[in-house]
Protein backbone atom coordinates (compact mmCIF):
# COMPACT_ATOMS: atom_id res chain seq x y z
CA UNK A 1 0.00 0.00 0.00
CA UNK A 2 1.54 3.41 -1.35
CA UNK A 3 1.35 6.24 1.31
CA UNK A 4 0.53 9.91 0.24
CA UNK A 5 0.62 13.05 1.44
CA UNK A 6 -2.59 15.14 0.52
CA UNK A 7 -2.68 18.75 -0.79
CA UNK A 8 -5.71 20.28 -0.32
CA UNK A 9 -6.72 23.81 -2.26
CA UNK A 10 -7.62 26.80 -0.18
CA UNK A 11 -7.91 28.91 -3.51
CA UNK A 12 -11.71 27.00 -3.94
CA UNK A 13 -12.66 26.46 -0.23
CA UNK A 14 -16.07 28.28 -0.53
CA UNK A 15 -16.61 25.71 -3.71
CA UNK A 16 -15.60 22.23 -2.26
CA UNK A 17 -14.99 22.36 1.57
CA UNK A 18 -12.57 20.87 3.39
CA UNK A 19 -14.31 17.57 4.03
CA UNK A 20 -14.81 17.29 0.13
CA UNK A 21 -11.76 17.54 -0.33
CA UNK A 22 -10.46 15.16 1.68
CA UNK A 23 -12.73 13.08 -0.01
CA UNK A 24 -11.94 13.30 -3.25
CA UNK A 25 -8.05 13.39 -2.31
CA UNK A 26 -8.77 10.16 -0.47
CA UNK A 27 -10.35 8.59 -3.62
CA UNK A 28 -7.56 9.35 -5.78
CA UNK A 29 -4.61 7.93 -3.24
CA UNK A 30 -6.97 4.35 -3.39
CA UNK A 31 -7.40 4.60 -6.58
CA UNK A 32 -3.51 4.84 -7.26
CA UNK A 33 -3.09 2.06 -4.94
CA UNK A 34 -2.40 3.94 -1.55
CA UNK A 35 -3.83 6.25 1.25
CA UNK A 36 -3.28 9.28 2.75
CA UNK A 37 -1.59 9.84 5.60
CA UNK A 38 -0.71 13.49 6.23
CA UNK A 39 -2.80 16.45 4.77
CA UNK A 40 -2.16 19.88 4.42
CA UNK A 41 -2.62 23.05 2.71
CA UNK A 42 -1.25 26.58 1.58
CA UNK A 43 -2.49 29.65 3.11
CA UNK A 44 -3.78 32.43 0.74
CA UNK A 45 -0.20 33.82 0.86
CA UNK A 46 1.33 30.99 0.09
CA UNK A 47 -0.56 29.40 -2.34
CA UNK A 48 1.43 30.91 -5.39
CA UNK A 49 4.88 29.82 -3.63
CA UNK A 50 3.33 26.48 -2.57
CA UNK A 51 6.27 27.47 0.77
CA UNK A 52 3.92 24.96 3.13
CA UNK A 53 4.34 21.60 0.94
CA UNK A 54 8.15 22.99 -0.09
CA UNK A 55 9.12 22.72 3.65
CA UNK A 56 7.88 19.30 3.81
CA UNK A 57 9.22 17.94 1.24
CA UNK A 58 12.92 19.65 2.51
CA UNK A 59 12.18 16.63 5.29
CA UNK A 60 12.37 14.63 2.65
CA UNK A 61 9.34 12.23 4.18
CA UNK A 62 9.02 8.20 3.26
CA UNK A 63 6.58 8.52 1.04
CA UNK A 64 5.45 7.80 -2.58
CA UNK A 65 3.87 11.15 -3.64
CA UNK A 66 1.49 13.69 -3.37
CA UNK A 67 -2.09 14.04 -4.25
CA UNK A 68 -3.50 17.19 -5.19
CA UNK A 69 -7.03 18.55 -5.64
CA UNK A 70 -6.35 20.07 -9.09
CA UNK A 71 -3.52 21.00 -11.44
CA UNK A 72 -4.16 25.14 -10.70
CA UNK A 73 -2.35 24.67 -7.48
CA UNK A 74 0.34 25.21 -9.79
CA UNK A 75 -0.29 28.26 -11.32
CA UNK A 76 -1.51 30.16 -8.54
CA UNK A 77 1.45 32.40 -9.51
CA UNK A 78 0.52 32.91 -12.60
CA UNK A 79 2.95 30.71 -14.52
CA UNK A 80 3.33 26.31 -14.33
CA UNK A 81 5.56 26.33 -11.70
CA UNK A 82 7.37 23.64 -13.70
CA UNK A 83 10.63 23.97 -11.54
CA UNK A 84 8.76 22.57 -8.18
CA UNK A 85 6.79 19.55 -10.07
CA UNK A 86 10.21 18.63 -11.79
CA UNK A 87 12.09 18.75 -7.92
CA UNK A 88 8.98 16.44 -6.43
CA UNK A 89 9.94 13.95 -9.72
CA UNK A 90 13.20 13.96 -9.26
CA UNK A 91 13.39 13.30 -5.73
CA UNK A 92 10.85 9.92 -6.17
CA UNK A 93 7.35 11.38 -5.91
CA UNK A 94 4.81 10.37 -7.90
CA UNK A 95 2.23 13.56 -8.06
CA UNK A 96 -1.53 13.16 -8.53
CA UNK A 97 -3.98 15.33 -9.77
CA UNK A 98 -8.01 14.58 -8.58
CA UNK A 99 -9.78 16.67 -10.25
CA UNK A 100 -7.76 16.12 -14.25
CA UNK A 101 -7.36 12.36 -12.70
CA UNK A 102 -4.07 12.92 -14.05
CA UNK A 103 -0.89 11.13 -12.68
CA UNK A 104 2.48 11.46 -13.32
CA UNK A 105 4.45 9.23 -11.94
CA UNK A 106 8.45 9.71 -13.49
CA UNK A 107 10.01 12.98 -14.93
CA UNK A 108 10.00 11.08 -18.89
CA UNK A 109 5.95 11.44 -18.23
CA UNK A 110 6.67 15.57 -17.62
CA UNK A 111 8.05 15.21 -21.16
CA UNK A 112 5.08 13.62 -22.70
CA UNK A 113 2.28 16.28 -20.52
CA UNK A 114 4.46 19.13 -21.51
CA UNK A 115 2.69 20.72 -24.10
CA UNK A 116 -1.05 19.80 -22.02
CA UNK A 117 0.59 21.30 -19.48
CA UNK A 118 1.39 24.47 -20.82
CA UNK A 119 -1.70 24.86 -22.78
CA UNK A 120 -3.18 24.42 -19.13
CA UNK A 121 -0.77 27.26 -18.37
CA UNK A 122 -1.89 29.65 -21.03
CA UNK A 123 -5.61 28.77 -20.16
CA UNK A 124 -5.31 29.20 -16.52
CA UNK A 125 -3.55 32.70 -17.38
CA UNK A 126 -6.87 34.07 -19.15
CA UNK A 127 -8.78 33.70 -16.36
CA UNK A 128 -11.67 32.64 -18.23
CA UNK A 129 -14.48 32.89 -15.60
CA UNK A 130 -15.69 30.24 -17.42
CA UNK A 131 -12.64 27.71 -17.08
CA UNK A 132 -12.80 26.11 -13.79
CA UNK A 133 -9.43 24.86 -14.04
CA UNK A 134 -8.47 28.97 -13.82
CA UNK A 135 -11.38 29.82 -10.80
CA UNK A 136 -10.19 30.55 -7.54
CA UNK A 137 -12.90 31.43 -5.07
CA UNK B 1 -41.58 27.46 -46.67
CA UNK B 2 -40.27 28.05 -43.34
CA UNK B 3 -36.56 28.37 -41.99
CA UNK B 4 -35.81 24.19 -41.84
CA UNK B 5 -37.63 23.77 -44.85
CA UNK B 6 -35.23 26.10 -46.59
CA UNK B 7 -32.40 24.31 -46.31
CA UNK B 8 -30.90 21.81 -48.74
CA UNK B 9 -32.31 18.10 -47.83
CA UNK B 10 -29.55 16.88 -45.43
CA UNK B 11 -29.46 13.43 -46.74
CA UNK B 12 -26.64 15.44 -48.96
CA UNK B 13 -23.54 15.65 -48.23
CA UNK B 14 -20.21 16.81 -49.00
CA UNK B 15 -16.44 16.23 -49.26
CA UNK B 16 -14.04 19.66 -48.75
CA UNK B 17 -12.88 20.85 -51.80
CA UNK B 18 -8.99 20.48 -52.07
CA UNK B 19 -6.51 23.18 -53.22
CA UNK B 20 -2.83 22.90 -54.02
CA UNK B 21 -0.68 24.89 -51.51
CA UNK B 22 3.34 25.35 -50.96
CA UNK B 23 4.53 23.29 -53.35
CA UNK B 24 1.85 22.74 -55.24
CA UNK B 25 2.28 18.81 -54.97
CA UNK B 26 -0.80 17.34 -53.81
CA UNK B 27 0.62 14.48 -52.87
CA UNK B 28 2.73 15.47 -49.89
CA UNK B 29 1.48 16.64 -46.60
CA UNK B 30 1.55 20.37 -47.86
CA UNK B 31 -1.91 20.11 -49.51
CA UNK B 32 -4.28 22.11 -47.89
CA UNK B 33 -7.76 21.44 -47.24
CA UNK B 34 -10.66 24.28 -46.63
CA UNK B 35 -14.11 23.26 -47.00
CA UNK B 36 -16.03 24.69 -50.39
CA UNK B 37 -17.29 28.48 -49.54
CA UNK B 38 -21.50 26.86 -50.56
CA UNK B 39 -20.63 24.37 -47.67
CA UNK B 40 -18.86 27.31 -44.96
CA UNK B 41 -21.68 29.67 -45.58
CA UNK B 42 -24.39 26.71 -44.94
CA UNK B 43 -22.61 26.11 -41.79
CA UNK B 44 -22.37 29.49 -40.70
CA UNK B 45 -26.25 29.82 -41.56
CA UNK B 46 -27.62 26.87 -40.38
CA UNK B 47 -24.93 25.96 -37.89
CA UNK B 48 -24.50 22.11 -39.03
CA UNK B 49 -23.47 20.21 -41.81
CA UNK B 50 -22.96 17.06 -43.08
CA UNK B 51 -20.14 15.28 -44.26
CA UNK B 52 -18.27 12.35 -45.35
CA UNK B 53 -15.15 10.41 -44.11
CA UNK B 54 -12.27 11.33 -46.33
CA UNK B 55 -10.86 7.95 -44.84
CA UNK B 56 -13.76 6.07 -45.09
CA UNK B 57 -11.40 2.98 -43.73
CA UNK B 58 -11.23 4.19 -40.66
CA UNK B 59 -14.47 4.56 -39.63
CA UNK B 60 -15.21 1.03 -40.83
CA UNK B 61 -11.97 0.63 -38.32
CA UNK B 62 -13.94 2.47 -35.41
CA UNK B 63 -17.01 0.50 -36.65
CA UNK B 64 -15.29 -2.41 -36.32
CA UNK B 65 -14.01 -2.25 -33.05
CA UNK B 66 -17.28 -1.59 -31.53
CA UNK B 67 -18.43 -4.36 -33.25
CA UNK B 68 -16.09 -6.86 -32.09
CA UNK B 69 -15.97 -5.64 -28.16
CA UNK B 70 -19.80 -5.89 -28.51
CA UNK B 71 -20.02 -9.50 -29.53
CA UNK B 72 -17.29 -10.15 -26.78
CA UNK B 73 -19.33 -8.59 -24.44
CA UNK B 74 -22.45 -10.40 -25.40
CA UNK B 75 -20.90 -13.45 -25.73
CA UNK B 76 -22.77 -13.68 -29.40
CA UNK B 77 -21.53 -14.75 -33.15
CA UNK B 78 -22.71 -12.59 -35.85
CA UNK B 79 -20.34 -12.27 -38.72
CA UNK B 80 -22.70 -9.05 -40.02
CA UNK B 81 -22.17 -5.71 -38.38
CA UNK B 82 -24.86 -3.67 -40.24
CA UNK B 83 -27.00 -6.67 -39.06
CA UNK B 84 -25.87 -6.85 -35.28
CA UNK B 85 -26.48 -3.31 -35.03
CA UNK B 86 -30.09 -2.91 -36.46
CA UNK B 87 -31.09 -6.30 -34.77
CA UNK B 88 -29.49 -5.77 -31.31
CA UNK B 89 -32.91 -5.24 -30.06
CA UNK B 90 -33.54 -9.00 -30.56
CA UNK B 91 -30.77 -9.71 -27.84
CA UNK B 92 -33.85 -8.80 -25.52
CA UNK B 93 -31.58 -6.91 -22.87
CA UNK B 94 -33.56 -5.62 -20.51
CA UNK B 95 -33.24 -1.96 -19.01
CA UNK B 96 -30.32 -2.60 -16.36
CA UNK B 97 -28.84 -5.09 -18.68
CA UNK B 98 -28.84 -2.58 -21.66
CA UNK B 99 -27.27 0.05 -19.37
CA UNK B 100 -24.52 -2.62 -17.70
CA UNK B 101 -23.70 -3.41 -21.51
CA UNK B 102 -23.32 -0.07 -22.86
CA UNK B 103 -21.03 1.53 -19.67
CA UNK B 104 -18.96 -1.78 -20.11
CA UNK B 105 -18.47 -0.86 -24.31
CA UNK B 106 -17.79 2.75 -23.74
CA UNK B 107 -15.14 1.80 -21.31
CA UNK B 108 -13.39 -0.74 -23.54
CA UNK B 109 -13.96 1.03 -26.77
CA UNK B 110 -12.16 4.14 -25.29
CA UNK B 111 -9.31 1.92 -24.15
CA UNK B 112 -8.98 0.83 -27.78
CA UNK B 113 -5.68 2.34 -28.71
CA UNK B 114 -5.94 6.04 -30.69
CA UNK B 115 -9.68 6.03 -31.03
CA UNK B 116 -10.04 9.68 -31.48
CA UNK B 117 -7.38 9.80 -33.30
CA UNK B 118 -9.04 7.70 -36.04
CA UNK B 119 -12.41 9.51 -36.08
CA UNK B 120 -10.34 12.53 -36.40
CA UNK B 121 -8.17 11.25 -39.05
CA UNK B 122 -11.11 10.28 -40.52
CA UNK B 123 -13.02 13.30 -40.71
CA UNK B 124 -9.52 15.76 -40.80
CA UNK B 125 -10.69 17.91 -43.37
CA UNK B 126 -13.53 19.49 -42.06
CA UNK B 127 -12.20 19.53 -38.68
CA UNK B 128 -9.51 21.70 -40.03
CA UNK B 129 -11.78 23.72 -41.81
CA UNK B 130 -13.55 24.10 -38.50
CA UNK B 131 -11.26 24.31 -35.73
CA UNK B 132 -8.30 24.62 -37.24
CA UNK B 133 -5.21 22.85 -37.09
CA UNK B 134 -4.79 23.27 -33.17
CA UNK B 135 -7.34 20.94 -31.96
CA UNK B 136 -8.68 19.18 -28.64
CA UNK B 137 -10.75 16.63 -28.61
CA UNK B 138 -13.29 14.87 -25.62
CA UNK B 139 -10.88 12.26 -23.80
CA UNK B 140 -13.84 9.86 -23.96
CA UNK B 141 -16.43 9.00 -26.74
CA UNK B 142 -20.03 8.49 -25.76
CA UNK B 143 -22.03 5.56 -27.69
CA UNK B 144 -25.83 5.84 -27.49
CA UNK B 145 -28.23 2.89 -27.92
CA UNK B 146 -31.98 3.76 -28.74
CA UNK B 147 -33.74 0.13 -29.49
CA UNK B 148 -37.29 0.57 -31.02
CA UNK B 149 -39.80 2.33 -28.71
CA UNK B 150 -37.66 3.12 -26.35
CA UNK B 151 -38.89 6.17 -24.22
CA UNK B 152 -35.51 7.16 -22.57
CA UNK B 153 -34.70 10.17 -24.89
CA UNK B 154 -33.16 13.37 -23.22
CA UNK B 155 -35.21 16.66 -24.34
CA UNK B 156 -34.18 19.02 -26.79
CA UNK B 157 -31.45 20.84 -25.60
CA UNK B 158 -28.45 22.70 -26.57
CA UNK B 159 -24.96 21.63 -25.43
CA UNK B 160 -23.49 24.87 -24.57
CA UNK B 161 -23.88 26.11 -22.15
CA UNK B 162 -22.23 24.13 -19.92
CA UNK B 163 -20.01 23.61 -22.91
CA UNK B 164 -18.09 25.97 -24.87
CA UNK B 165 -20.17 28.10 -27.77
CA UNK B 166 -16.30 27.35 -29.47
CA UNK B 167 -16.84 23.59 -29.35
CA UNK B 168 -18.13 21.29 -32.35
CA UNK B 169 -20.08 18.41 -31.86
CA UNK B 170 -19.52 15.29 -34.16
CA UNK B 171 -22.33 12.87 -34.10
CA UNK B 172 -21.82 9.53 -36.25
CA UNK B 173 -24.36 7.13 -36.76
CA UNK B 174 -22.87 3.65 -37.04
CA UNK B 175 -26.20 2.70 -39.43
CA UNK B 176 -27.61 3.88 -41.87
CA UNK B 177 -30.57 6.85 -40.11
CA UNK B 178 -33.95 7.32 -41.52
CA UNK B 179 -37.28 8.34 -40.36
CA UNK B 180 -37.08 8.34 -36.68
CA UNK B 181 -33.90 6.58 -36.39
CA UNK B 182 -31.72 9.41 -36.94
CA UNK B 183 -31.23 12.78 -34.89
CA UNK B 184 -33.42 15.99 -35.06
CA UNK B 185 -31.60 19.37 -35.16
CA UNK B 186 -32.71 22.87 -35.00
CA UNK B 187 -30.63 25.53 -37.26
CA UNK B 188 -29.49 28.44 -35.93
CA UNK B 189 -32.84 30.39 -36.96
CA UNK B 190 -34.84 28.29 -35.02
CA UNK B 191 -32.33 27.60 -31.81
CA UNK B 192 -32.77 31.34 -31.25
CA UNK B 193 -36.27 31.42 -31.63
CA UNK B 194 -36.07 28.78 -28.68
CA UNK B 195 -33.69 31.14 -26.92
CA UNK B 196 -36.02 33.84 -26.63
CA UNK B 197 -39.03 30.99 -25.71
CA UNK B 198 -36.57 29.76 -22.81
CA UNK B 199 -35.52 33.11 -21.99
CA UNK B 200 -39.09 34.71 -20.98
CA UNK B 201 -40.06 34.85 -17.34
CA UNK B 202 -41.31 32.50 -16.81
CA UNK B 203 -39.82 30.27 -19.91
CA UNK B 204 -42.22 29.38 -22.24
CA UNK B 205 -41.39 25.51 -22.16
CA UNK B 206 -44.12 24.43 -24.00
CA UNK B 207 -44.02 26.44 -27.03
CA UNK B 208 -40.15 25.48 -26.74
CA UNK B 209 -41.45 22.14 -27.29
CA UNK B 210 -43.42 22.63 -29.84
CA UNK B 211 -41.12 24.73 -31.58
CA UNK B 212 -38.55 21.69 -31.31
CA UNK B 213 -41.33 19.11 -32.78
CA UNK B 214 -42.51 21.83 -35.39
CA UNK B 215 -38.88 22.52 -36.79
CA UNK B 216 -36.36 20.10 -36.00
CA UNK B 217 -34.86 18.48 -39.47
CA UNK B 218 -34.61 15.24 -39.28
CA UNK B 219 -31.38 13.93 -40.72
CA UNK B 220 -31.01 11.40 -42.92
CA UNK B 221 -27.62 9.53 -43.34
CA UNK B 222 -25.58 7.06 -44.43
CA UNK B 223 -22.66 5.10 -42.40
CA UNK B 224 -19.25 6.41 -43.11
CA UNK B 225 -21.20 10.54 -42.59
CA UNK B 226 -21.12 12.46 -39.54
CA UNK B 227 -23.46 15.39 -38.48
CA UNK B 228 -21.45 18.44 -37.26
CA UNK B 229 -23.18 21.06 -35.25
CA UNK B 230 -22.13 24.26 -33.50
CA UNK B 231 -23.14 23.63 -29.80
CA UNK B 232 -25.48 26.37 -29.71
CA UNK B 233 -28.50 24.41 -31.91
CA UNK B 234 -30.97 22.62 -29.58
CA UNK B 235 -31.06 19.18 -31.05
CA UNK B 236 -32.79 15.96 -29.88
CA UNK B 237 -33.19 12.35 -31.09
CA UNK B 238 -36.71 11.55 -31.39
CA UNK B 239 -38.23 8.33 -29.93
CA UNK B 240 -36.95 5.39 -32.08
CA UNK B 241 -40.58 4.33 -33.91
CA UNK B 242 -38.45 2.54 -36.86
CA UNK B 243 -38.26 -1.73 -36.71
CA UNK B 244 -34.08 -0.96 -36.18
CA UNK B 245 -32.02 0.05 -33.42
CA UNK B 246 -29.89 3.01 -33.74
CA UNK B 247 -26.71 2.99 -32.69
CA UNK B 248 -24.47 6.34 -32.60
CA UNK B 249 -21.35 8.02 -31.24
CA UNK B 250 -20.73 11.68 -30.08
CA UNK B 251 -17.68 13.81 -29.10
CA UNK B 252 -16.37 17.09 -29.28
CA UNK B 253 -13.79 18.97 -30.90
CA UNK B 254 -12.46 22.37 -30.58
CA UNK B 255 -9.64 24.58 -31.07
CA UNK B 256 -6.93 24.26 -28.42
CA UNK B 257 -6.56 28.06 -27.58
CA UNK B 258 -10.29 29.07 -27.99
CA UNK B 259 -12.40 29.79 -25.13
CA UNK B 260 -13.43 26.98 -23.17
CA UNK B 261 -16.56 26.17 -21.35
CA UNK B 262 -17.44 24.14 -17.85
CA UNK B 263 -14.89 21.44 -19.21
CA UNK B 264 -11.61 22.26 -19.81
CA UNK B 265 -8.32 20.56 -20.44
CA UNK B 266 -6.72 17.89 -19.86
CA UNK B 267 -9.74 17.08 -17.12
CA UNK B 268 -12.31 16.46 -20.34
CA UNK B 269 -10.25 17.22 -23.31
CA UNK B 270 -7.23 16.07 -25.15
CA UNK B 271 -4.28 17.54 -27.55
CA UNK B 272 -5.07 15.67 -30.77
CA UNK B 273 -3.53 17.90 -33.22
CA UNK B 274 -0.97 20.96 -33.04
CA UNK B 275 -0.12 23.13 -36.16
CA UNK B 276 4.02 23.47 -36.90
CA UNK B 277 3.79 26.82 -35.21
CA UNK B 278 2.33 25.62 -32.13
CA UNK B 279 5.01 23.13 -32.15
CA UNK B 280 7.58 25.06 -32.67
CA UNK B 281 6.51 27.68 -29.90
CA UNK B 282 5.90 24.95 -27.59
CA UNK B 283 9.46 23.54 -28.48
CA UNK B 284 10.73 26.47 -27.53
CA UNK B 285 8.87 27.02 -24.13
CA UNK B 286 9.89 23.72 -23.12
CA UNK B 287 13.41 24.37 -23.30
CA UNK B 288 13.05 26.58 -20.19
CA UNK B 289 10.64 25.05 -18.53
CA UNK B 290 11.92 21.59 -18.21
CA UNK B 291 15.79 22.27 -18.86
CA UNK B 292 17.86 18.80 -18.83
FE1 LIG C 1 -26.44 17.19 -26.64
Amino acid sequence: MKSFYSCLDNGCSNTLTQAMQHTINGQMATDNFGTVVFYTAEDRETLGHQSVMRSKIMERPAIDGIVYLRLYQFCYSGTFDFGFLMELLDNGYEVHFSREKLSIQHRDQLDELYETLKVFEFLAAQEQPSNPGALSD
Amino acid sequence: MDECDSHPPFSRSFQAQGAIGGNGNATTNTRHITLSQTFENEFLESGFLVAKAHQPDQIEQIKGIIFDKAREILDVDSANAESFFDNFHRNGLNDSDLNDFRVRLISEFNSAPNVCEIIFEAFKDTLFSLVGPDAVVQKSVNIVIQQPGDTSVSPAHRDAPPNSLYEVVVWLPLTKCYGTKGMSILDRSASSLANEMLEKEPPAYEDFKKLAAAKGTPLEMDFGEALFFWTGLYHYIPVNAESETRWSLNLRFKNTFSPYGRKGIPDYFRIVSSSPLSKLAIGQAKKSDLPT
